[in-house]
């Protein structure tokens, strides 16, 4: 299995700053996680994103079932170069986070970088929000980046693998039918017997297993697949072979 | 390892007759695969919507005893109650369902605030019939609904019937604040159910009610029984303490051997 939403690093409101790549790697053999693609949580509210990415990268260098995923706001100076030299250390795929970088995703910046992702044929994952916004801190309430406008990206831009994170089942069974490019992981994703139930209106092509940890408790999101009422070609696709070839892992 | 009980299971949301053209059986199926061997219907609370007649919680009631009469071994259930009604239908409708009826439990939800006094005869009755109340709580940045309650006013709940066995639902939903909120009241537990599975907020309760104080539950039909059982099995604390929260609190709370029959 491919976790492809994982995050390491500090947030103000949940004590996610003990969880070490070492721990990580332990858990995810625990729970038969053979890889993950993991961020900086520190690169979501920190000014500058290269300063704990950096941090992150190097740490990640000793641990290669862990990929790492460079966090890009477009609307910096020099984003362009940040993106070079992360691909260089490694970089895997371009997380994005909208709301809490303040821009749309229909803005020049992002599509500027959409381009440049399409040149490099390197995926994007765009995270719809990090919390519940029922349980956001009352002084900090982020909106959640809106479905529709990462759908209509995905048609801009075909040939850019789009994979939504953090959408929940109402969102994700609200997916376009045909659109080769747009992919939602099931984090946050809940119904009784979530991921059969997503599958009877989603494609599991389009499905890929994603935890969001350490906000949430691995094993209750790896649950969902081990409890799955699926096929086990719809399992395969949705544990690994769907972000094996979208990320183009080895 | 013995069978799990779910203290908060809500079966069906939505419209349905009284006999339920839902069939129960396929939810029993999927509680059985993760290890689920009882399930606690609270009813199909928002079928007439917020702040029901008293036919309207008569007829959910009733769906409910229907349910857990034909599978007891399976089902158990609470009364669900408005408090807005009056007080001689309340009364009835707990002798109706508890005393005479197979459920074992009250659930009150946001049909009035907690602090509202015409909650302390159902809190008075439960305490003598000693039986748990399972009310709804919230701490909600996106705003209250107009009568929901929030821990802080379960907490005030609390120290007016400190006898009564109070089950604060949705600790996801309550957060650490409302976990301090209830921490004197050792009368007051809290559900796991419902919400995201929120890492550590399963750990942090025990370190600060105790494993005894906390009882699993789902919040089923809008939740996947596997994801919210993991909350529990995925926390680091102790296997004795997963116990105790996936079934063993849950056993000392319905007993029913602990309810005492009210002398008519």
């Amino acid at each position: 299995m491919i976790d492809v939403n994982v995050s390491l690093g500090f947030w103000p409101f949940q004590d996610t700053a003990s969880l070490t790549a070492a721990k990580l790697v332990k858990y995810h053999r625990e729970e038969h996680i053979a890889g993950a693609l993991v961020s900086s949580t520190e690169a979501i509210l920190f000014p500058d994103p290269d300063i704990p990415d950096a941090a992150l990268f190097k740490k990640l260098d000793r641990y290669p079932t862990l990929s790492p995923v460079k966090t890009i706001n477009p609307t910096l100076i020099g984003w362009e170069d940040s993106l070079d030299d992360f691909i260089q250390r490694g970089a895997v795929a371009v997380k994005l986070y909208p709301n809490y970088h303040s821009y749309s995703l229909a803005d020049t910046a992002p599509r500027a970088l959409m381009a440049e992702l399409n040149r490099r044929r390197i995926p994007v994952m765009i995270a719809i929000r990090i919390e519940d916004e029922r349980q956001h801190f009352p002084l900090m309430r982020v909106p959640p980046v809106p479905f529709e406008d990462i759908i209509e990206l995905s048609a801009a831009f075909p040939r850019v693998p789009v994979i939504v994170l953090n959408a929940y089942y109402r969102e994700i069974i609200g997916m376009p039918p045909g659109r080769k490019n747009l992919f939602a992981d099931i984090a946050f994703a809940e119904h009784p017997d979530t991921v059969a139930e997503i599958v009877k209106r989603v494609p599991s092509k389009h499905i890929v297993f994603g935890s969001h940890t350490p906000f949430f408790t691995l094993r209750a999101e790896r649950n969902k697949m081990r409890f799955a009422s699926i096929s086990p070609q719809d399992i395969s696709r949705i544990a690994d072979q769907n972000a094996i070839r979208i990320f183009r892992i080895e | 390892m013995a069978t799990i009980i779910d203290i908060h299971v809500h079966h069906h949301l939505g419209e349905e007759s009284t006999s339920s053209p839902v069939p129960v059986q396929p939810l029993i199926e999927q509680a059985a695969r993760v290890g689920i061997g009882h399930l606690n219907l609270l009813g199909n609370l928002f079928r007439f919507g917020v702040n029901p007649t008293a036919d309207h919680v008569r007829e959910i009631n009733t769906v409910t005893i229907n349910q857990v009469a034909s599978r007891p071994n399976i089902l158990g259930g609470f009364c669900y109650l408005n408090p807005e009604l009056d007080v001689t239908f309340l009364e009835d409708e707990i002798a109706r369902c508890i005393v005479n009826g197979p459920l074992s439990g009250i659930k009150l939800e946001i049909d009035v605030n907690c602090r509202d006094r015409r909650l302390d005869t159902i809190m008075d009755v439960a305490a003598n019939l000693h039986v748990p109340v399972l009310h709804h709580s919230w701490y909600i940045s996106t705003g209250l609904q107009e009568h929901a309650s929030d821990p802080a006013d379960i907490a005030d709940l609390a120290t007016r019937h400190p006898n009564t066995t109070i089950i604060m639902a949705h600790l996801t939903g309550v957060g650490m604040r409302g976990v301090r909120d209830i921490q004197p009241f050792p009368n007051t537990l809290i559900d796991t159910s419902g919400g995201q599975p929120v890492s550590g907020m399963v750990e942090y309760a025990v370190n600060r009610l105790g494993p005894e104080r906390i009882v699993y539950g789902s919040d089923t039909i809008v939740r996947d029984f596997a994801c919210q059982i993991g909350k529990v099995t995925g926390a680091a604390i102790p296997s004795r303490y997963k116990d105790m929260i996936l079934y063993q609190n849950a056993r000392r709370l319905l007993n029913p051997d602990r309810r005492r029959k009210v002398q008519s």
